[in-house]
């Protein structure tokens, strides 16, 4: 073989290396999903008609009333109710026709096998609406006795009660039912609710998941031609719908209630022998307790190491946060490592957790700004190293919440249009400010009223997405109002 | 014959001991927080970020391969002798192995292992909701009892991997392959 074909040869060699990881990176950006524009903000177009309130304003509710209710417990009756949707049979087959019935037009949906499909399920629904009917809910989740082990089983079936409502008040709606719709739509925020007042971020996400499930069942129901006018149902809803500090109120205490120990050090009652403890099981949050035996030699000798080469960086953050050279010397390693570690976490903790409460425009650059520091800081800080480690996205977690309310705001404009067209010969209002007796929402995300205005005989209402995040976030609503036949 | 001991100190020996024990310490990166990152990445493809982690990731890998060999001349005498008695005393508390498997730091590192673990998934799952949306919550898996599955791991991770976006569906089953091989 002369030179010239073994340069070649090696030329050929390296670039097929080298485009190795192009191809795996094409076959990716193949694989990635049809992601929302990141660029642009989700469009409905509406049609509806024109409906003036109800009389009574409330006739319609979307939560039960309270002489309804009853006292009791309604977790162990949704659990009870959602025994009955775990079959082989219903996973494999009836589940995944409710999800492909989610995505048919109301007009081309197979109304006789959807009949007979939710008919198998009819004594669940009894059950849900049962269920639904008691005041209280508690899931009984062990968060104080397992902290991270604590597991969540009751969310998936949860989600597939949703499902199923979705599906019966799809069928509700097609045929012309909006009784038996309202109904059902009664038992799903409600259902919505009371996941989301479990005690973690993620059931109140579900819980959100859920309401914007219904939501889109109520956009359908209210582009019917003899729809009731929902204004003051959905305003009912409450605002916000959803208790957004509920859901990560355990997010602040998820290191302790893993690790219990740990309260006695924050109390400051350190000793010696806790602070040698925890600082070998400290480590194992990282790795998980079932894949590292935490007891395992070589664990704790890498610990020692750990511990070895970050005392330094303890001493001097314990000197530059109000401790005397002479107590930071007579502290022991283990404790100072400690008192750095826990000290630094509930501070960044607090930081981020304090702007929470806050509306989202009040708190977005508070949140950012403390996130941006995280992100930034050093991986082997210690003083920030529970908190990039443990810490959730907060902005992410509120805008959430925060977009929630928006669907829920942009459906009362809607309903407003509504009732100016039936006040107003079908015309659209120049301004949400002209339909009488009643009160523009307001962008949760801006603190201003929901933006709207008239292009070409339809009515633009728009939600931006909430500050830092994708555009993809924001909706913009486009209806048209149509006459009745 | 015995080996001479140069008229150390017993806190001298026990320090020489404990140097020769000292294993280098672990990477601090997180396999979750890495795979997620990943992931995120990919949503927006780069050929140029692609190759700069491949090249960033095997940089690493040498890096912590030589630590490892230069282990036992890692500059860990900064310590004084007495505070390292302490750290003897944490061996000495530790209560003795248990007869379950360990996952060497490298091996959690490359990937190879391991199945969710509780402490493990409320983070992931939580980071993963807050990135994806709800739909990446396992569903229950399909038994004929009619009641959910018992078997934990299962119901975590086998239908969260069909739902996750491709990029990390992908991860998923490397790691399954590798978790095999």
């Amino acid at each position: 073989m002369n030179v010239r074909s073994s340069f070649f040869t090696a030329l050929f060699v390296s670039a097929l290396m080298l485009s190795a990881p192009m191809i795996l990176c094409a076959q990716v950006a193949l694989q990635t999903p049809d992601a929302p524009d990141e660029d642009q903000p989700q469009r409905v177009v509406l049609t509806v008609y024109p409906a003036a309130p109800s009389k009574p304003a409330l006739r319609y509710a979307l939560l039960h009333e309270v002489i309804d209710q009853k006292p009791g417990n309604a977790a162990l009756a949704y659990e009870r109710a959602v025994s009955q949707l775990n079959g082989e049979q219903y996973v494999k087959d009836t589940d995944a026709l409710f999800r492909q019935w989610s995505e048919i037009p109301l007009a081309d949906l197979p109304l006789e096998e959807m009949k007979q499909a939710l008919g198998r399920y009819s004594n669940v629904m009894e059950q849900l609406e049962f269920a639904s009917l008691y005041e209280s809910c508690d899931w009984q989740t062990t968060i104080r006795e397992h902290g991270f082990h604590t597991l969540l089983l009751h969310l998936s079936p949860m989600r597939q009660a949703a499902r199923l409502l979705s599906a019966q008040i799809r069928y509700d709606i097609a045929v012309g039912d909006f009784d038996q719709a309202i109904r059902h739509l009664r038992i799903g925020f409600t259902l919505a609710k009371q996941v989301s007042q479990g005690q973690t971020l993620i059931e109140g996400l579900v819980g959100i998941s859920i309401s914007a499930l219904m939501l889109e069942r109520v956009r359908e129901l209210i582009q019917q031609p003899s729809a009731p006018n929902l204004y003051w149902p959905i305003t009912d809803l409450g605002q916000p719908f959803l208790d957004p500090r509920q859901s990560v109120s355990w997010e602040r205490w998820w290191l302790y209630a893993t690790l219990p120990k740990l309260k006695d050090a924050r109390k400051g009652k350190y000793s010696v022998e806790l602070c040698r403890e925890l600082m070998v099981q400290l480590p194992s949050i990282e790795g998980g307790w079932s894949n590292i035996d935490q007891r395992e030699p070589s664990l704790t000798l890498q610990t020692t190491g750990v511990a070895v080469a970050l005392y330094p960086q303890a001493k001097q953050y314990l000197l530059a946060h109000g401790r005397t050279a002479e107590q930071v010397e007579a502290m022991p390693v283990a404790e100072a490592l400690l008192t750095t570690l826990l000290e630094g976490y509930e501070t960044q903790r607090d930081d981020l957790f304090k702007w929470y409460s806050l509306p989202y425009w009040q708190a977005a650059d508070g949140m950012r700004r403390i996130d941006d520091q995280l992100k930034q800081s050093d991986e082997m800080a210690m003083d920030t190293f529970l908190a990039r480690f443990l810490l959730p996205s907060l902005q992410a977690a509120r805008s959430s919440y925060v977009s929630l309310e928006q669907q829920i705001a942009l459906a009362r404009c809607v309903e407003m249009i509504r009732q100016y067209a039936a006040e107003n010969d079908g015309r659209l209002p120049a301004s949400l400010a002209d339909v009488r007796d009643a009160a523009v929402p307001i962008d949760s995300a801006t603190g201003q009223p929901i933006a709207y205005r008239v292009e070409n005989d339809r009515a633009i209402i728009e939600a931006p997405a909430p500050k830092y995040r994708p555009k993809s976030k924001g909706f913009v609503y486009e209806v048209r109002a149509a006459k009745r036949d | 014959m015995p080996e001479p001991t140069h008229a150390m100190n017993p806190a001298d020996r026990e320090l020489e001991d404990a140097l020769r024990t000292l294993t280098p310490s672990e990477p601090r990166i997180d396999r979750d927080a890495l795979m997620f990152r990943l992931g995120r990445e990919s949503v927006r493809p780069s050929c140029a970020r692609w190759r700069f982690a491949a090249a960033a990731m095997l940089l690493f890998a040498v890096g912590s391969l030589t630590l490892h060999v230069s282990a036992p001349s890692a500059p860990m005498t900064t310590i004084a002798p007495d505070r390292m008695a302490e750290y003897q005393n944490a061996i000495e508390i530790a209560p003795p192995m248990m007869n379950q498997p360990y996952t060497p730091p490298t091996a959690r590192l490359i990937g190879i292992s391991t199945r969710p673990t509780p402490v493990n998934d409320y983070l992931h799952m939580r980071n993963m909701v807050l990135t994806y949306g709800v739909d990446v919550l396992p569903e229950p898996v399909a038994r004929g009892g009619g009641l959910p599955s018992d078997d934990l791991d299962e119901l975590i991770e086998r239908p969260a991997a069909q739902a996750l976006p491709p990029f990390w569906r992908q991860l998923h089953r490397i790691m399954q392959n590798g978790d095999n091989s």
